[in-house]
């Protein structure tokens, strides 16, 4: 009886794999989309902007808001959740980063900052919004694919595509655009780069839009996959810096490709490993990674691309 | 110059330190508050808990206040968070025991904050009382360690009833949190149900960082339980549990204990939650008392209490204390003979009887989620 259970146990395991893969896929997006705009930040200026993962939990509580709080309609709640996003991430480096750097403050400073920014942020959503999770209501959510094997939401395909379009669509902007050229220019040298006139506060404002609008774009996503709580961005924050050092802390679409490593790599190895071991096997891999293979997946090349 | 300026630096910076360092003076004509210790999860997940249970609080210490304290001296209670883990209530429990110098705290929300703290207070002779602490270790955290919520021994035991007999379940999937709490259901209830001649199929836990656990669902759906027993130790990883359940299309009947069926978690997440078999300690919201208390807090909190019997506990556990005090003094010793002597108290969350261990014994209730209601199961 028992040997029949576990028997019949290993023979469908075979078909799990396809929804282990799904499952890996999806949380792979989802740092994937955490980890983008953290390592654009870095890439450009040197510091990890933890503050990052501050602008996720406010842009999943601000579309909850707009959505179901006040009843807009999904565009709307969605351009008003990332330009609101967008103003928060340039408030922060306006306000708090930009003295700091023309203090010629240290990265150490500018780390902890960030680190009080996020821990700022986390209990400001506390105080605002309440401890109790949000759940954002919205009727397509609930479409599911199911295709016998594997199961996925629509948010999780959304998510997928939108990560696969974000490598691309980085690549370009790193590769082929000025302000591309202009950010590989300030990472490489930033003396170099100023004296052959570009302003770096200039593009450091431009690194902070795109960013926030990742930023955003993750934290809703999130949301919608994941719920919003108020230490959302604390929580992901960690997974996204994982991926960016994993993929390449000095390549930016190596972030993407590192958020999927991670996100599979997690996800197959708790089917092998007691569940417990989840965050076990993604610090693992980051102290590997850190021991042998410090540049990441795609780095090494330095030019950010 | 720059000498000069430094010796002006350096004395500003003593005065200062001194300035700090002075005991702050109490004005004379106020009489010297009875200072006790409120050991709650203020921030993080266990917020959740912990700002309700905090409010529940208050609202028996200004009731106490407001007729002019205990023999004179108004209650102050200084709250600090531990953040619903052992760690930052060590840190807490001994700021509140070398600084503040409480005999009493109240608390911790969490099982890991009331077994965190219990070896401290437990040294220090300081009685601690959590309204809300239900893992089995805390039965034997020590002399001077109570509760008013009832041990996970007991509701493990009544959902494994429930999964073997009314549910007629041969196999069971658990999901747990690798907390205080949810590790000592999950174990009573694998105990429980194995004993009631059931065999638990799969048995995963997820970290309290956590926030997508489809690869565990999958692992649980795979063994294809009859009933999945749900123990999260807090309600946004819990929410977010059964949210991705349903996702999963997982069809078995879910049971879970008291987290998931606070009456806000079930109003704002009744989707996810709907059909979920839930146990929570037996409480009449009709008994004068408890519906008093409850129009209490729906007038200042202007929302239901979402934990009725953990906030009602903590209502009645000011007032359990504020009556030793009253009777004995400030001495914890002798509140904790009182303690241990509670008989048939009558308070907000029904008749209070501590037993020799410093539990209380209470019954419990099966409830549902139907239509997005909070309902006895039936």
């Amino acid at each position: 009886m028992v040997f029949d259970k576990y028997e019949s146990q290993r023979l469908r395991m075979g078909s799990i794999l396809p929804q282990l893969i799904v499952n890996g896929l999806i949380a792979g997006s989802i740092y994937a989309l955490v980890a983008s705009g953290f390592s654009l930040v870095y890439y450009v200026i040197k510091f990890l902007h933890f503050a990052h993962g501050a602008v996720l939990t406010i842009s999943a509580y601000l579309f909850f808001v707009f959505l179901n709080v006040l009843g807009m309609n999904f565009v709307l709640a969605l351009l008003l959740a990332i330009i609101l996003a967008i103003a928060l991430g340039l408030l922060i480096n306006f306000v708090v980063y930009k003295p700091l750097r023309k203090r010629k403050s240290s990265n150490v400073v500018l780390l902890i900052i960030s680190l009080t920014l996020l821990s700022f942020f986390t209990s400001f959503a506390l105080a605002v919004f309440g401890s109790s999770t949000k759940t954002i209501l919205l009727a397509q959510q609930n479409i599911i694919f199911d295709f016998g094997a594997i199961r996925f939401t629509i948010i999780q395909l959304a998510a997928f595509l939108l990560a696969i379009f974000l490598f691309f669509a980085l690549w370009f902007i790193m590769k082929k655009t000025k302000l591309g050229k202009s950010m590989r220019a300030l990472a490489d040298n930033k003396d170099v780069a100023q004296v052959v006139g570009i302003n770096p506060e200039k593009v450091y404002t431009y690194t902070f839009i795109i960013a926030s609008f990742l930023a955003a774009i993750a934290g809703i996503i999130i949301g919608l996959d994941q719920n919003v709580f108020p230490r959302l961005g604390f929580n992901f924050i960690v997974k996204g810096f994982i991926s960016s050092v994993v993929g390449g802390i000095s390549s930016v679409p190596g972030a993407i490709v590192g958020g999927f490593f991670i996100g599979l790599a997690e996800n197959l190895g708790i089917w092998v490993l007691p569940s417990g071991f989840k965050s076990v096997i993604s610090f693992t891999i980051l102290f590997i990674f850190l021991l042998f293979r410090p540049q990441g997946i795609l780095g090494g090349k330095k030019d950010g691309i | 110059m720059s000498k000069k300026i430094n010796i002006v630096l350096i004395s500003l910076a003593i005065i200062i330190f001194l300035v700090g360092c002075a005991p702050v003076q109490e004005s004379k004509s106020a009489v010297e508050p009875i200072k006790i210790g409120g050991l709650f999860p203020l921030s993080g997940d266990g917020a959740a808990y912990g700002i309700p249970i905090q409010r529940a609080t208050m609202i028996a210490v200004n009731e106490i206040n407001a007729e002019g304290g205990i023999n004179g001296r108004p209650l102050n209670i200084i709250f600090e968070d531990a953040k619903c883990n052992p760690k930052d209530a060590v840190t807490a429990t001994q700021k509140l025991v070398s600084v503040d110098k409480v005999k009493v705290i109240l608390g911790g929300v969490c099982s890991g904050e009331t077994l965190g703290a219990a070896p401290i207070t437990e040294e220090n002779k300081i009685v601690v009382i959590s309204p809300s602490s239900t893992s089995p270790d805390i039965t034997n955290a020590g002399d001077f360690v109570f509760r008013t919520a009832a041990s996970d021994a007991f509701a493990g035991k009544v959902a494994a009833e429930v999964a073997a007999n009314n549910l007629n379940a041969k196999t069971a999937g658990i999901i747990s949190e690798t907390t205080d709490y949810a590790q000592g259901l999950r174990k009573v209830f694998k105990e429980e149900f194995e004993k009631a001649g059931g065999k638990v199929v799969a048995n995963e836990v997820f970290n309290p960082d956590d926030t997508d656990f489809r690869t565990q669902i999958l692992k649980v759906k795979n063994a294809e339980p009859d009933v999945i027993y749900l123990a999260p130790q807090t309600v946004p990883k819990g929410v977010l549990l059964s949210k991705q359940i349903k996702e999963a299309g997982v069809e078995q009947q879910l049971i879970t204990a008291e987290v998931l069926i606070g009456r806000n978690v079930v109003a704002e997440n009744a989707p996810d939650l709907e059909g979920m078999i839930g146990i929570e300690a037996e409480f009449d919201d009709k008994a004068p008392k408890s519906a008093a208390f409850l129009a209490k807090y729906l007038a200042e909190a202007g929302e239901e209490a979402p934990f009725p019997p953990f906030m009602t506990a903590a209502y009645d556990n000011v007032n359990l204390i504020a009556d030793a005090i009253r009777q004995h003094g400030y001495d914890s010793e002798k509140i904790r003979d009182y303690l241990y002597n509670v008989k048939d108290y009558e308070g907000a969350l029904g008749k209070i009887t501590i037993d020799a261990n410093g539990d209380p014994i209470l019954e419990f209730s099966v409830k549902q989620v139907k239509d997005g209601e909070v309902v006895e199961y039936s």
